[in-house]
Formats: structure tokens, C-alpha cells, sequence
């Protein structure tokens, strides 16, 4: 059962067109993150989702209403968390936490999740003495002490050090055994790589692949990048062939394989049997500038100069 | 039919009490606001009292000090009721307007509105709260103004006292809530400002040795400040009305409110993208 379904949803402002005919839905339990980067359209799609903005045109239903015609019963099922963090700078986390739990019949007990963000260690210090990713914690713990069924998150990581980036995941991935509908927005393909069991990638407004993320790597030819230095005396002709495309820039050479492992092989062994070395060696997944790349290029060739 | 989440929801009076309870902890947390509502009335109230509290007013002007005759009042009797009248707009104009459009500009709205807490919950909490804090500080200034300076509490009078408070109170709201509806969040402040400081000087809040001349004076009737304010002293003047019920004045107050009113219903935003205007099921 659809839990979200968008059907041809635009907005435009003026004549500027930020959200072009995006169509989705999202079924009970399923995590789906919203891919793109900064004024893809990303946030005004979430939060008209969210009630927050209105269509111009399209249709959205979450739970079944339409977001700009619901009341308190369905805002005790769908918790938000915006872009921006914003509490009341001089009250504690847990006396914004009280408060939010007020709000709700069931709520969550707000000691047991401030330590399950953990935050018990902060609970009476003022939200403005907060870090950023404490803040950020402290939002989520506000959204979720109602218990919602559908959870809106607008870049829940941006700004996190990578160690408070692992935990919120986790904890996002909890969520989501407990069956929790989760929508949420990144520019992290990796954020969406560790949550999202399906991807809506946009771009300029428009929705360019809808998918999980080994259907988006199909499309795109998944391809590893391997790179490393060549000796200054050996060239790009002197390399075994592998079943990618090799482009060079002075030393750097970067590979794009299908099978990063069997060309790793080729490589290195090719390296040890030359006496030589490959320096600074990586290899990498393909970054969201080259899904871009490669959807866009694939996708909107024929509608060059369309917007933007 | 009602599901259980609907029965065991907290109600509306809860709902409100928390916000009270909420916005007064701000409002407390928050030292510009504690320093110009409560601070500067009181003091003012001390300078003033100390300079003029036994002159002997007429019609708003006095006499020079004598003798307390039937027909003067006291200068204290004018201005406890005064202060109060400032400390009222200030907290429930100039500070409820300010907040207001702070957690407008940064998005704390913007995100309380995702929550289940109706609006009204919410608006009424907000203006709730600024009525309880001038409440106290309304008694702080009888008490201070009995015990030092022999403020006459006129008992008759004082349930026109508070029908006038809570009047006077939800008009400085209703035009905060409408100057947070038509001016950019950052300029709220100064136009908040802006406007009760010269009004408090063209409704004599501040009494000076000369009567304001007839044209400032005149513009001074035209704003709600001033007919507050003239019908908060009269709660105080032994001469007035029995009852103290300045009606005529007071009808001006309202109308005033009215205004507000209809001006932040139909202009007030939850955000600055101005989207969230409307919430048709609350």
C-alpha cells in the first residue's frame, strides 16, 4: 500500500520552474532518500509533501490526504525535520523534548530517547550551548518522540562528523525495522547507499531515475574508477588491457571498470611482474558527480537548454 | 469514530497551559526583554514619583505641589497606571513582536507547525504567557507604588482596572501579531520600537511640565496607546466615573484590536516563504 503517492507534482515561482512533473510514491516500511545536488528541487518537493508549500499543480497524497488539507490527526502520524535546525535557543533539550512530547497522546519517554541520541550527558544544557550535531540530534529526537509513522528528513547529516554520521545512520536504519515510512533528502550517495532501499535521483527539478541502488548502477554501467601514478618513464601504451576506458592526465591515470576486482588483478600483478609501482592507488565508487554525469547525459541529451 | 490516539490526546486547555508555561520561561530566559518590560518601568516609575509624585494633576497637567484638593489628583495616581500602560506594551507589543518574528525568521515556526499543536493552542499560549507577565508586573507596580509612594488603590474601580488590562493587553497582541505579519522579520524590532517610543511621549505616558502642543497632541487620539492609557488612569482617579469604566475610550482600544486582528489573519505567514499562510482544518 502507498504510503506517498506524488503524481506529476510541479511548482514554479514566477517562471522559474523548481519542481518539473515529478511522479512517486512510497510504500509502508520502505526507506527512500531523495537525491540531488543544492536547488535540484530536493527541499521544495519535501516540504510540499510536508504541507509546508503548495503545488502548482499535481497531486500529492500522504496517508491517504492531500498535505495542504490535514489537521492534528494527521500531523500526530507524520514527523518532519527541516533543513535548518531551529529551537528555542535558552530552554534545555530536555525541556524542548517535554514540550514536544506533550503534543502526543503516547509519546515516547523523552529521557530514554535523549539517551538513545545520545544526548543524556546534555540533557539540561540550554540548546544554544548545543553543537551543531547535537542540535541535530536533539531535532530528530523531537521529530520521533511521537512515534511517527512517516518521517520526513531534509539533509539529516549535513555538517556531521563522519562518526555522528555512522550513529545517525544506525539509528535511522532502526527506525526502519520498526517499520517506519522514511523519506529523506541528500547529497550524500553514500547516506542514501546506507539507508535508502530505493533512490529518487533529481535533477533541475525533474526526477531522472527512480530506483534501488544497484538498478541505478545497472543503468549507468556501474563503473569503478581506479587511479593511480605511472612511473615517469612507463605510458598508458605500456598498460595491460583491462575491460574499461583509461583516460590519462600527465601520470594520472584513471580507469573505468565494470569489475574493479579482476582489474585490480591485471594491474597489480602487471605492476610486480614490471618491477614498477602504482602510486597513490584508489579506487572508488562512482561519486554522484558521475551518476549525474551519466544520467543526465543519457536521460535529458535531447532536452538540451530545457531550463537552468 | 474517534480512535484512541484521539481519546487519550492531550486537550486544548493542557495544550494552552504548556504554552503558557513555555513562552513565560522564554520570556524569563531572555534578559532584554526582563530589562526593558520590567526593569525600566519601575525605574522610570521611581524617577518620576520621586520627581512629581505629590504635584497635584488637572486634567492630565499639575498644579505645582499643595495640598491634595477634591478636584486635582496626586501625580502617582497617574503614574502607576502610566508604567503599567508602557511595561504592557512592551512585553505584549514590542517583546511578543519581536520573538515572534525571530522564531519566524529562523524556522522554529516554521517547524512547530509540522507538529500536531493547533494554532490556536499555540497563538493563544504566546499571548497567554505576556498576559501573565503583565499581570505581575501590573501588581508589582501597585505594590511598589503603595508601599513607597502612597498610590491610592481605588477598590471600585479595580475590576474596570482589569477588564481594561486585558483589554489593552490583547490589542498591543493582535498589533504584534499583525506587524509580524506585514514587515520583514528583521525589521520588526526597530518599527516595534519605532512606534511606541514617540506614541508613549504623544499619549503623556511620560508627563512633562507642558502640555503637548494641540497638533501632537491630536495625533497622540489617533493611536490606541494613548486611549489605553487614559482609561487605565481613570481606574485610578477618585473624581472619575464610579465604576471607572472609561467605555468610550476603551471601544477605541478595541477597534484597534479589531484591526490587528483581521490584519494577521490574513497576512500572517508561519515562514518567510510566506507558503504556510493557511491551514484551513485547525
Amino acid at each position: 500500500m502507498a504510503i506517498i503517492d506524488v503524481a506529476d507534482l510541479s511548482k514554479t515561482y514566477g517562471n522559474r520552474t523548481v519542481v518539473d512533473r515529478v511522479s512517486f510514491s512510497v510504500d509502508r516500511g520502505e526507506t527512500v532518500a531523495v537525491l540531488g545536488h543544492n536547488a535540484a528541487g530536493k527541499t521544495t518537493t519535501v516540504e510540499m509533501l510536508e504541507g509546508l508549500r503548495s503545488p502548482s499543480s499535481g497531486s500529492i497524497e500522504v496517508l491517504g490526504c492531500d498535505p495542504r488539507r490535514t489537521g492534528r490527526a494527521w500531523r500526530e502520524r507524520v514527523a518532519v525535520v527541516l533543513q535548518e535546525t531551529a529551537i528555542w535557543g535558552s530552554v534545555t533539550a530536555a525541556e524542548a523534548l517535554d514540550l514536544y512530547a506533550g503534543f502526543f497522546a503516547e509519546p515516547w519517554n523523552p529521557d530514554d530517547l535523549l539517551e538513545l541520541m545520545g544526548l543524556s550527558t546534555c540533557r539540561d544544557a540550554r540548546v544554544g550551548t548545543l553543537s551543531g550535531g547535537q542540535r541535530r540530534r536533539l531535532d530528530l529526537a523531537l521529530a520521533l518522540v511521537g512515534r511517527p509513522e512517516v518521517l520526513f528528513l531534509d539533509e539529516p547529516t549535513t555538517g556531521f562528523d563522519p562518526a555522528a554520521r555512522r550513529e545517525a545512520w544506525q539509528f535511522v536504519r532502526s527506525l526502519r525495522t520498526s517499520g517506519t515510512t522514511i523519506l529523506l533528502t541528500t547529497h550524500y550517495m553514500d547516506e542514501a547507499e546506507h539507508l535508502a532501499d530505493r533512490m529518487l535521483v533529481m535533477a533541475q527539478g525533474s526526477l531522472i531515475a527512480d530506483g534501488s541502488s544497484a538498478d541505478l548502477a545497472r543503468r549507468i554501467g556501474a563503473q569503478s574508477v581506479i587511479s593511480f601514478r605511472l612511473a615517469p618513464d612507463l605510458t598508458a601504451a605500456d598498460l595491460p588491457r583491462t575491460s574499461g576506458s583509461t583516460e590519462t592526465f600527465g601520470t594520472l591515470v584513471e580507469m573505468r571498470v565494470p569489475d574493479a576486482t579482476s582489474a585490480l588483478s591485471t594491474l597489480t600483478r602487471w605492476a610486480t611482474d614490471n618491477g614498477t609501482t602504482l602510486d597513490a592507488l584508489t579506487v572508488s565508487r562512482p561519486s554522484l558527480e558521475d551518476v549525474f554525469l551519466q544520467l543526465t547525459r543519457s536521460d535529458h541529451a535531447s532536452r538540451d537548454g530545457d531550463d537552468g | 469514530m474517534a480512535t484512541t490516539a484521539e481519546l487519550r490526546r492531550p486537550g486544548w486547555p493542557r495544550l494552552f497551559a504548556g504554552q503558557v508555561r513555555h513562552h513565560t520561561r522564554l520570556f524569563l530566559r531572555n534578559p532584554i526583554g526582563a530589562v526593558f518590560g520590567v526593569g525600566i518601568p519601575v525605574v522610570f516609575l521611581a524617577i518620576f514619583a520621586g520627581l512629581y509624585g505629590d504635584e497635584i494633576l488637572v486634567d492630565g497637567r499639575w498644579l505645582g505641589p499643595s495640598e491634595t484638593s477634591v478636584d486635582g489628583i496626586r501625580y502617582i495616581q497617574y503614574a502607576v497606571p502610566a508604567m503599567a500602560v508602557f511595561s504592557i506594551s512592551m512585553i505584549a507589543y514590542v517583546n511578543l513582536a519581536t520573538a515572534t518574528a525571530q522564531e519566524r525568521g529562523d524556522g522554529t515556526l516554521k517547524r512547530l507547525r509540522t507538529t500536531p499543536l493547533p494554532t490556536s493552542a499555540h497563538v493563544a499560549g504566546r499571548i497567554g504567557a505576556a498576559m501573565c507577565i503583565c499581570a505581575t508586573i501590573t501588581i508589582a507596580l501597585v505594590v511598589v507604588g503603595t508601599t513607597v509612594y502612597d498610590f491610592d488603590i481605588i477598590w471600585s474601580q479595580v475590576p474596570a482596572a482589569v477588564v481594561t488590562i486585558v483589554l489593552g493587553t490583547a490589542t498591543s497582541a493582535a498589533l504584534a501579531m499583525a506587524l509580524v505579519a506585514v514587515v520583514r522579520p528583521g525589521a520588526v524590532q526597530a518599527v516595534a520600537f519605532g512606534t511606541l517610543l514617540p506614541l508613549s511621549f504623544l499619549s503623556e505616558i511620560f508627563l512633562f511640565g507642558d502640555p503637548l502642543p494641540s497638533a501632537l497632541s491630536a495625533i497622540g487620539w489617533l493611536f490606541p496607546l494613548r486611549h489605553f492609557s487614559v482609561s487605565l488612569a481613570a481606574t485610578a482617579r477618585p473624581d472619575a466615573a464610579a465604576l471607572g469604566f472609561a467605555w468610550g475610550h476603551l471601544a477605541v482600544v478595541v477597534l484597534w484590536g479589531v484591526a490587528g486582528l483581521v490584519i494577521a489573519l490574513r497576512w500572517f505567514a508561519w515562514d518567510t516563504s510566506g507558503e504556510t499562510r493557511h491551514r484551513p482544518h485547525d
